[in-house]
């Protein structure tokens, strides 16, 4: 009888440990990537990704391509992105903490190579009811603006680049793209 | 003492059953959530939609490894580790891919899995006059779109597809997929 106690023990020690592994280890692991990666800029600068770097984190992308990234930061409020790209296929990828994309959107679809994105945190339950209650909710579905469900993220502007000659071209240009933090009023 | 001996024999069950999850959640990140994108093809995609119920082992997977997982919407990437006769690729062969004439991802790359410098990108690859694109993945320089292999071991392909025309990428089912065929070995 005891021995079968602690056999039910140890198969609910594997559940939980399997469990807790999958949920928090890789979230953990994309947490402390994104760290390591904005430790110059800290949280809400956009910066182009070094392309030593880039080759390990996008190996299906040319090393010459250009990627511009923004560790975001929304539990203090609004993030704006604000991006230039240059004419071509590019990409905007939005991840939350856990590393699941929220957002991504391309050239074509965006129809221009300018644009502006809104980052804020998503509202909670009972923020929800209260705002539906006091009819406050503003429409925040339309447009570019983005609501994580974590208040921290990485924003990923892709620029895929096979000529190595075009990378500085695409750099210069990438460069004017910001990253800020607007507090909540 | 009977009581002392149950509770040492009951930490040991409960730490190989915290050791035993561990372990089959990392294999699981490995290996769950990954299927061949056609009945029969060598290609694999690992499926990191919500609705997919491996999406945690399929998102640890690529997290884990310090990569960001591609966005669903946006790019299909894809694995082979064989060749269309189920054979393992290996760089003792030639390996000969084809993608044929007709619809195309708006951008794509063709390259083998962490050995950098390998990759083909849709921008600098030369199609034939019908508009099929021949690549061949060997060890030493090749005619017409190389892909440096690895020397003397087994490796594996990967191949991102991305956007097609109609701006989102394409449903994965309907990706253009290049044959794999070992020659020369």
């Amino acid at each position: 009888m005891g021995r079968l106690y602690w056999i039910a023990a140890a198969v609910l020690a594997a559940i939980a440990a399997h469990s807790a592994f999958i949920l928090a280890a890789p979230a953990l692991s994309f947490s402390r990537d994104v760290t390591a990666l904005s430790s110059a800029t800290g949280p809400n600068r956009f910066f182009i990704l070094d392309a030593a770097q880039q080759a390990k984190l996008f190996p299906a992308y040319p090393a010459t391509s250009v990627i511009g990234l923004c560790a975001f930061d929304v539990s203090d409020g609004i993030v704006t992105l604000t991006a230039t790209m240059p004419d071509g296929y590019w990409t905007l990828n939005v991840y939350s903490r856990r590393g699941n994309v929220i957002y991504a959107v391309n050239d074509s679809q965006a129809g221009t190579n300018t644009f502006t994105l809104e980052l804020s945190l998503e509202p909670g339950i009972l923020d929800m009811l209260l705002q539906a209650t006091q009819k406050e909710r503003p429409d925040i579905d339309i447009g570019w603006t983005v609501e994580s469900p974590d208040s921290t993220g990485l924003a990923v502007l892709l620029y895929p680049v096979s000529e190595p000659g075009a990378r500085a071209a695409a750099i210069r240009r990438m460069e004017s793209s910001a990253c800020s933090a607007r507090a909540a009023s | 003492m009977q009581r002392k001996g149950s509770l040492i024999g009951g930490t040991v069950f409960l730490l190989a059953g915290a050791i035993a999850g561990l372990l089959s959640a990392y294999i699981a990140s490995d290996a769950l959530g990954t299927a061949p994108i056609r009945a029969g093809s060598p290609w694999m995609e690992r499926k990191t939609t919500a609705e997919s119920p491996a999406q945690p082992y399929a998102v640890a997977h690529f997290l884990l490894g310090g990569r960001l997982p591609p966005p669903p919407t946006q790019m299909t990437e894809l694995t082979a580790a064989l060749d269309d006769d189920g054979r393992r690729l290996t760089s003792a062969c030639i390996i000969e891919m084809t993608l044929p004439a007709g619809p195309r991802p708006r951008w794509w790359s063709l390259g083998v899995l962490g050995h950098s410098g390998s990759l083909l990108t849709s921008d600098a690859a030369i199609a034939e006059a019908d508009g099929t694109i021949r690549v061949s993945v060997a060890p030493t320089p090749r005619p017409g779109n190389w892909i440096a292999a690895p020397d003397n071991r087994g490796f594996e392909l990967i191949y991102s597809a991305a956007g097609s025309d109609g701006g989102a990428g394409f449903a994965s089912g309907n990706v253009p997929l290049f044959t794999i065929k070992q020659a020369g070995c």
